[in-house]
C-alpha cells in the first residue's frame, strides 16, 4: 500500500503531507497503543535476554505499524500491522516464559542430580568408613583369636601335665599300696613266730630267743634265718622308720655275761637284717642283759620269756629325716 | 485554508489517483487475495489445533479471533482481497499466538509433572 502511495504523483504527495499536518493530532489507535505498550513490556522483561532475534523482527512489525501510523494516522492499515505486531510481540513473549520454564526446570533438574551425587558421595563415605571399622574389629578379632590359642594351647599343655601328674600320682599311690599289702602280709607272717605290740608311737616285734639261738649261742639258728627274713622285709616294708635291736637274757647267769651274750646276739640279729637290705645306718643293736624282764625269773617258763630279742620300730619325723 | 478548501483541493488531486488506485485494485482484484498468505494462515490455524489450543482457555481465545478473521477475510477476499489479505495476517498472527500460548500450557503441565518426579526421586533418593 506504502509502495502505491509512493508511486503516485506529486500531486498527492503534496496532498498527503496536509493530511499529516492536519492530523498531527490524531492519537494512535487502540492497536497501536496496545502494541506499544506490549513492545514496552517485552524489552523491560525475559524477552529481550531469552529471545532477542525474535524480538528484533516483532520490533520491525512494529516499526511497520508506527510508519503506517505516520503515514495516515488511524487508518485500517495502521490498526492492522499494529494488531498483528502486538500479537507477535506476545508470542515473543509466550516463547521466552517457555524457555525461561524449560531453563528454570533444567536448573531443578541439575540440582536434584548434583544432590543426588553429593548423596551418594557422602553414602560412600559411610560406608567406607563402616568398612574400615569392619576391618579394623576383624583385626581385633584376628589378635584376640591369637591370644586365645595361645591360651587354648597353654590350657591343654597344663591339662596333660596335670594328667601326667594324676598317671604319676595313680602309680605312687599304687606302689604305696602295693608295699602295705607286702608289709600286710610280712606282719601277718611275723605274727606267727614274733608278738607285736605299741609303745607309744614305736612298735615293739618281741622275737622269742629260742627261735633264733640255741643256749648260751649268739650265732643264728639254721632256722632263724627264715624267720628273720620276714622281720626283714616287713622292716623294709615301713618307710622313714629306725630300728632299734635289743637283747634280753633271763638272770641265771651273772651281769656282766648277761650283757655281753644280749649284746652279741642283737648284733646277730642286726647283721642278719642289714645282710638283708635294711639299711645300716637306720638300724642299731643293743645289749640290754638281763635287766628288762618282761616275766618272773623264778619259773621256766617266765624265764623263757625273757630270754628275747625285741626290734623297736621308730618312725622318723617325716621333714628332717632323708633316707 | 479551511477543512472544506483542503477537501475540494484533496479530491481535485485525488481524482487521478483514485482512477489508478483502482487500477491498481482491479490488478489486485484479479489475482485475489494472496494465495501464499492464504496457506498460511490456513496451516498456522490447523498446527494451533493440533497442539491442542482449544484445550488452553487462552490460545482458544486467539484460535477464536483467527478462524473468524479467516472466514471474514474469505467473505470479502472478492470485494477487498487487499484488507483481507491483511486480515489473513492477522489472523495467522493470532494463530501463531495461540500455538505459543499452547505449547506454554502444555509445557507449564509437563514443569508440574517434572517438578513432582523431581520432588519424589527427592524424597525417595535423599
Amino acid at each position: 500500500m506504502s509502495y502505491l502511495l509512493k508511486t503516485t504523483s506529486s500531486a498527492l504527495a503534496f496532498a498527503c503531507l496536509l493530511a499529516l499536518s492536519a492530523c498531527g493530532t490524531t492519537p494512535p489507535s487502540d492497536e497501536l497503543v496496545a502494541a506499544r505498550s506490549a513492545m514496552t513490556n517485552a524489552q523491560g522483561g525475559e524477552a529481550a535476554r531469552l529471545e532477542p532475534e525474535e524480538l528484533r523482527q516483532a520490533e520491525l512489525a512494529l516499526q511497520e505499524a508506527e510508519r503506517a501510523h505516520e503515514d495516515e494516522p488511524g487508518s485500517q492499515l495502521e490498526r492492522d500491522l499494529a494488531y498483528v505486531a502486538e500479537r507477535k510481540i506476545l508470542t515473543v513473549q509466550a516463547r521466552a516464559r517457555q524457555t525461561a520454564s524449560r531453563n528454570e526446570l533444567e536448573a531443578e533438574r541439575e540440582a536434584y542430580t548434583e544432590d543426588l551425587e553429593q548423596a551418594n558421595l557422602s553414602r560412600q563415605q559411610r560406608l567406607d568408613a563402616i568398612d574400615e571399622q569392619l576391618a579394623e574389629v576383624r583385626g581385633q578379632l584376628d589378635e584376640r583369636g591369637d591370644v586365645i590359642d595361645e591360651q587354648t594351647e597353654a590350657l591343654r599343655a597344663r591339662e596333660s601335665e596335670l594328667v601326667a601328674q594324676q598317671q604319676e600320682l595313680n602309680e605312687t599311690r599304687q606302689e604305696r599300696d602295693a608295699a602295705q599289702q607286702r608289709l600286710a602280709e610280712a606282719m601277718a607272717a611275723l605274727e606267727e613266730f614274733a608278738t607285736l605290740r605299741r609303745e607309744q608311737e614305736d612298735l615293739v616285734i618281741t622275737l622269742n630267743g629260742s627261735v633264733l639261738f640255741e643256749s648260751d649261742e649268739s650265732e643264728l639258728m639254721g632256722t632263724a634265718e627264715r624267720r628273720l627274713q620276714a622281720v626283714a622285709q616287713a622292716l623294709q616294708g615301713r618307710d622313714q622308720s629306725t630300728f632299734v635291736v635289743e637283747g634280753h637274757t633271763d638272770s641265771r647267769a651273772s651281769d656282766s655275761y648277761n650283757q655281753r651274750l644280749s649284746q652279741a646276739r642283737a648284733e646277730s640279729v642286726r647283721n642278719f637284717l642289714v645282710s638283708q637290705g635294711v639299711a645300716e645306718s637306720d638300724i642299731r643293736a643293743v645289749g640290754r642283759g638281763e635287766a628288762e624282764p618282761v616275766a618272773s625269773n623264778d619259773t621256766a617258763e617266765g624265764r623263757a620269756n625273757n630270754r628275747r630279742v625285741e626290734i623297736h620300730v621308730t618312725k622318723t619325723d617325716q621333714r628332717q629325716s632323708s633316707r | 485554508m479551511n477543512i472544506d478548501q483542503v477537501r475540494q483541493l484533496l479530491r481535485g488531486a485525488l481524482t487521478p489517483v483514485a482512477a489508478t488506485s483502482l487500477i491498481g485494485l482491479g490488478a489486485c482484484a484479479t489475482g485475489s487475495v494472496n494465495q501464499a498468505q492464504m496457506t498460511e494462515t490456513q496451516a498456522a490455524i490447523r498446527g494451533a489445533q493440533e497442539v491442542g489450543a482449544d484445550d488452553a482457555p487462552q490460545a482458544a481465545l486467539h484460535l477464536q479471533y483467527a478462524k473468524e478473521q479467516l472466514a471474514d477475510a474469505e467473505t470479502i477476499a472478492d470485494d477487498d482481497p487487499e484488507r483481507a489479505n491483511r486480515l489473513l495476517m492477522r489472523a495467522e498472527s493470532d494463530a501463531e499466538l495461540a500455538i505459543a500460548l499452547a505449547e506454554e500450557a502444555e509445557l507449564r503441565t509437563e514443569a508440574e509433572e517434572t517438578r513432582n518426579r523431581i520432588r519424589e526421586e527427592r524424597e525417595q533418593h535423599l
